[in-house]
């Protein structure tokens, strides 16, 4: 390798800041390519479902259980102060369906299956079980990564879905409780706020979300180094970057949603 | 690499999980679809609007309270005018007339913005695709919030004003200021207030008594009472009345009369008094003719005791003496008839 193919563009941590961009770009593609090559790992897929979806969902639940009782807790003084805790379900309801449920549902998904993904392949790769699938004639990209990122896009919406229906049970829960509405009421009140707009946002999220855990915690495993150090870094760094991208997802989703209301 | 579970149970596990969320999501959408009106046959109306108040594309649409419909689309038409499009189940377009009126409004006071259709007559044809609706005036929350600033700077005013009221009040100016600083006054007040007591008891003693009187009044027997309930009485009294105010009316005439007749004398009297040329005035004044009808007089005193002499020697004449005689007895005939006829009459 010559000297001039060394020397960097702008910094070496520039260089490597923009090589990982370029670096995830090639793993998104390839990942494509092997997700519509037509071999699909089903049983695979199924496992990996019911490892980020079902089993996320206890904890789902009880999250989302929490958010819309303690959501629902904290705004009714706000809401008492102008006679207004009638639109109590109004408020939560739109506060679940369009922004929490998804949210809440992707940040705690990328704290318990992000950190997996990428603990699970980041081992695989310090052991080098990757090389030894490559060598085994498996597609370790269409088994360990396809499967997985389509689990989590395609569960993480049905854990929102979830979420968003056990939150709205914990704010129904403390709405009869204190204002003692029932449950037509409630959900009349509350959906008359709901647009179907917001469903189709809360599902654009959701899916995104879902692809963005799987797909950071996939590359951060596969491209996990340093044995076990590796793989804990790989783990912490998927969490982040996948919450960081969350958010940054979420603020454009948003934009862009609101230009069609 | 996580252990693969032991047996087949996770995929019907997955299989429900996932069959569950998209059930959830379908009754959410579902229940927006009801919410919205979106699986429910709907009518388009549309009306002109001048000010549209911050209303968008889904708003409700109300009909008596009840929500009816959505809004389609807000559109801008000619000069600042706004034509907002909404959508009306055809479940209460039969409710729905055509002379009835649509305004924004809001579904609270800090509510979201809506269409209120109201009113309709019965008589009315209901509205039909595509249909109008005439725009009713309502004064908006702006309008209000400014009525209500003026009631503050009045509200500002008033308590001002009974601010320098009290503090005059208090510095012992006027009526109240002085009643409330100065003792004498007070004492005045207190006494005058006692007096006013006493006459209070009095007045109830007095109110005590005329309800007793009142009470007897309304006895029966009592010429009161009588007066009041006995018809034929009040009858005799009406006739009675009536005629004293005939007498009186009477009784003004010939008193107007005896007036005139009084004025009608002194004028007499006047010229009596005065027109000294007439017969009277010339009997009445003139000494002279006075002394002569005087005369006049006796003359003729005399002349008529010798007048009667001579009719009582014509009597014994013996030509008239058998005329007296026959009307002497004819006298006392008739005398005779007379008396005799009284006797007669039955008892």
């Amino acid at each position: 390798m010559s000297r001039e193919a060394t020397k960097p563009v702008f910094s070496e941590k520039i260089d490597d800041w923009l090589l990982g961009f370029y670096n995830a770009f090639e793993f998104v593609k390839l990942v494509f390519k092997e997700a519509f090559s037509g071999d699909f790992e089903f049983n695979e897929f199924v496992r990996q479902c019911y490892h980020i979806g079902l089993r996320s969902l206890p904890l789902i639940s009880l999250t989302g259980f929490v958010t819309g009782f303690v959501f629902t807790k904290q705004s009714r003084p706000s809401l008492m102060e102008f006679g207004a805790t009638s639109w109590l379900p109004s408020l939560v309801t739109i506060a679940i369906v369009r922004a929490l449920a998804p949210l809440v549902t992707s940040l705690i998904c990328s704290g318990k299956i992000g950190s997996g993904i990428g603990a699970e392949l980041g081992s695989m790769k310090v052991t080098e079980q990757i090389d030894a699938m490559e060598v085994s004639a498996v597609n370790p990209i269409r088994y360990l990564v396809v499967t997985r990122v389509l689990a989590s896009t395609i569960t993480i919406p049905i854990l929102s879905f979830y979420c968003a229906l056990v939150a709205l049970a914990g704010c129904f829960l403390n709405v009869a409780v204190n204002e003692g509405t029932n449950l037509f009421a409630f959900f009349e009140k509350g959906f008359d706020s709901i647009i179907f707009l917001d469903v189709i946002t809360a599902v654009i999220k959701a899916v995104s979300f879902g692809f963005t855990i799987g797909m950071i915690g996939c590359y951060k495993g596969f491209n996990a180094s340093n044995g076990t150090q590796g793989v804990g870094k790989a783990a912490n760094s998927s969490v982040v970057l996948s919450m960081f991208l969350i958010f940054i997802e979420e603020i454009f989703i948003v934009q862009v949603t609101n230009w069609f209301r | 690499m996580k252990s693969a579970p032991k047996s087949n149970n996770y995929k019907v596990k997955v299989g429900l999980f996932v069959v569950l969320g998209i059930l959830i999501l379908v009754s959410g959408i579902l229940m927006i679809g009801t919410m919205r009106k979106t699986f429910v046959n709907k009518i388009d109306a549309y009306a002109i609007l001048d000010d549209v108040n911050g209303l968008t594309r889904g708003s409700n649409v109300w009909f008596s309270g009840v929500k009816v419909g959505t809004v389609k689309h807000i559109d801008f038409v000619e000069n600042s005018k706004v034509k907002v499009t909404f959508g009306i189940e055809e479940a209460s377009q039969k409710f729905i007339k055509k002379d009835a009126t649509v305004k924004v409004s809001s579904d609270g006071l800090i509510g979201n913005t809506i269409i209120v259709v109201s009113g309709g007559s019965a008589a009315a044809d209901m509205v039909e695709d595509g249909y109008q609706f005439h725009v009713s005036k309502e004064e908006s929350q702006q309008e209000m919030i400014k009525t209500l600033q003026e009631n503050n700077k009045n509200l500002l005013a008033i308590t001002t004003d009974f601010k320098e009221l009290i503090h005059s009040i208090k510095g012992g100016q006027g009526s109240v200021g002085k009643l409330l600083t100065q003792d004498d006054l007070y004492t005045k007040l207190n006494t005058t207030l006692s007096g006013l007591e006493a006459a209070t008891v009095n007045a109830k003693a007095t109110t005590a008594s005329l309800a007793q009187f009142s009470k007897n009044l309304n006895t029966e027997g009592n010429f009161v009472n009588d007066l009041m309930t006995d018809k034929q009485m009040y009858g005799d009294l009406k006739q009675t009345v009536n005629t004293l105010g005939e007498t009186s009316r009477m009784l003004r005439e010939t008193s107007t009369s005896a007036k005139v007749m009084m004025a009608n004398l002194q004028e007499t009297s006047e010229k009596l008094a005065n027109d000294r040329n007439s017969t009277v005035g010339v009997l009445l004044h003139d000494a002279k003719t006075a002394q002569n009808v005087k005369g006049i007089l006796q003359n003729l005193e005399s002349g008529s005791a010798k007048l009667d002499e001579n009719l009582e020697a014509l009597q014994h004449n013996f030509l008239f003496r058998r005329y007296f005689r026959k009307k002497k007895q004819n006298d006392e005939k008739e005398k005779a008839d007379t008396l005799s006829q009284v006797t007669v009459i039955p008892k």
